[in-house]
């Protein structure tokens, strides 16, 4: 398990000062219609028609991104591990005009187990784009059988954070994985 | 007193990045004015938080020309993985005010996506809207972005077009020097087997700023000039550095010629 003693801290604090200043201001009700989340942007929420119901998370109103604090991307074996499974396992095809970025955003809950996969594919313009199954599938199955992930640990508490991976295909090859 | 720094660092850098727009010279413009202020006071959460997108949506809502407004919004998107919503925010923000938001939006493309076409395409545009040799500095203050146009090119193997580039931006006395620009530069002519070169480079890069990245391209250099003792000494200072944590590290992507754990040790053994 990592320990990065400031991202708790941070998070921690973060939840009483929004608390504090929205009492303070009495600025919370805007005018514009905004999408609603407990505390993060990048949270993902159950939904029992994608999700597994045995995934569980500790704290369903508290993940924050992997990216925060001072970690970034934790692997067993690091960033070259995680590369080689995909290398090893996606079977190149070339396939003309099979090109962009799938990018599966998921959750890594307090026993590093990962869930609740999410699914974007877009072009190089970063416009919505449907690959192939025959690539997207392969994609989202590697990702789903990834097993070097560590859970976020601090003073004996366990935490979920959020993950992603973005996988850059050329042509229908794996040309990059990211971050 | 250093902890207490490195966490107010960590705080800051989670809220917005940018600091405060100055909404005084919008003051004639009232409800600009009024966006701005609320676009400022979203600066008081932490980036990503429900407060936060909040504020930034009724700024964009009361004053739709604020460009900075979409560029904030933005960045939360991007740190969590969500491009689309982050590229067509961006996209606004740029469209508004290209001079000041194309870089953010190419150092973007580079760093977080590899995307290198769409990164060379904002960096000319830049260049052809400033018509100055220098264009300005990639968000993380590490590079000049004449660095991280040449390193687009190298990617779409344009080896010699990001050396010219790079030898030129280094004679230029406006050039900001960044972290690893040495390294970089050691690195092309490695692989464009300028070896000679290369060693130089990494000899500056050591001056600069030592790190395990430049040790593991020395050895390998060195490997391939046969000079198997320098190189074994090389690889061995690699691996210290590594432990001990000198290397390149971003929370957020990969840097290019970015080593890990196991380039080292594979090199290691094959330089005996």
């Amino acid at each position: 398990m990592f320990n990065f003693k400031n991202m708790s801290i941070l998070f921690k604090i973060s939840r009483i000062w929004n608390v504090l200043l929205c009492l303070a201001m009495f600025s919370c009700v805007g005018t514009t219609t905004e999408e609603k989340y407990y505390n993060d942007l990048g949270e993902i929420r159950f939904d029992e028609k994608l999700d597994d119901i045995n995934f569980k998370v500790c704290h369903e109103d508290y993940t924050f991104p992997f990216n925060y604090g001072g970690v970034g991307l934790v692997y067993t074996g690091e960033k070259r591990e995680l590369e080689k499974t995909y290398f090893d396992d996606y079977k190149n095809t070339r396939i003309e005009g099979q090109t962009g970025f799938i990018t599966i955003r998921f959750i890594i809950n307090c026993e590093g187990k990962a869930g609740r996969f999410r699914v974007e594919e877009m072009d190089l313009n970063l416009e919505p784009k449907k690959f192939d199954d025959t690539i997207s599938t392969q994609i989202i199955n590697i990702t789903k059988s990834l097993g070097g992930w560590q859970a976020y640990e601090y003073e004996g508490i366990t935490y979920d954070y959020q993950q992603y991976l973005t996988i850059k295909i050329e042509d229908g090859r794996l040309k990059d994985v990211l971050p | 007193m250093k902890k207490l720094l490195y966490f107010l660092i960590l705080v800051s850098f989670q809220m917005s990045i940018f600091g405060q727009q100055n909404c005084e010279i919008l003051k004639d413009n009232s409800k600009c004015y009024r966006a701005c202020l609320i676009m400022n006071e979203e600066s008081l959460f932490r980036q990503g938080s429900f407060e936060s997108q909040k504020h930034l949506s009724d700024a964009i809502e009361m004053c739709p020309t604020l460009s900075n407004a979409y560029f904030e919004k933005s960045v939360a998107y991007l740190k969590r993985g969500r491009f689309m919503e982050w590229k067509m925010l961006m996209d606004k923000a740029v469209e508004l005010n290209p001079e000041q938001h194309l870089s953010y939006r190419a150092w973007c493309q580079f760093s977080f996506l590899h995307n290198y076409e769409e990164t060379i395409k904002d960096l000319n545009q830049l260049s052809a809207i400033k018509n100055t040799p220098f264009i300005g500095v990639g968000q993380s203050g590490d590079y000049d972005l004449r660095m991280v146009l040449a390193l687009s090119y190298k990617f779409t193997e344009r080896k010699e077009k990001a050396i010219d580039i790079i030898e030129t931006a280094l004679q230029d006395e406006d050039y900001y020097v960044g972290l690893y620009d040495y390294l970089h530069l050691g690195v092309l002519y490695l692989e464009n087997n300028q070896l000679e070169k290369a060693v130089n480079s990494f000899e500056k890069q050591i001056e600069e700023n030592e790190l395990a990245e430049v040790y593991y391209y020395l050895a390998k250099t060195y490997h391939n000039l046969e000079k198997e003792l320098e190189a074994k000494r090389s690889i061995e200072r690699a691996l210290e550095m590594y432990n001990k944590g000198r290397k390149m590290h971003s929370n957020y992507y990969q840097y290019a010629d970015q080593i890990y754990e196991k380039d080292i040790l594979d090199l290691q053994k094959k330089i005996g």
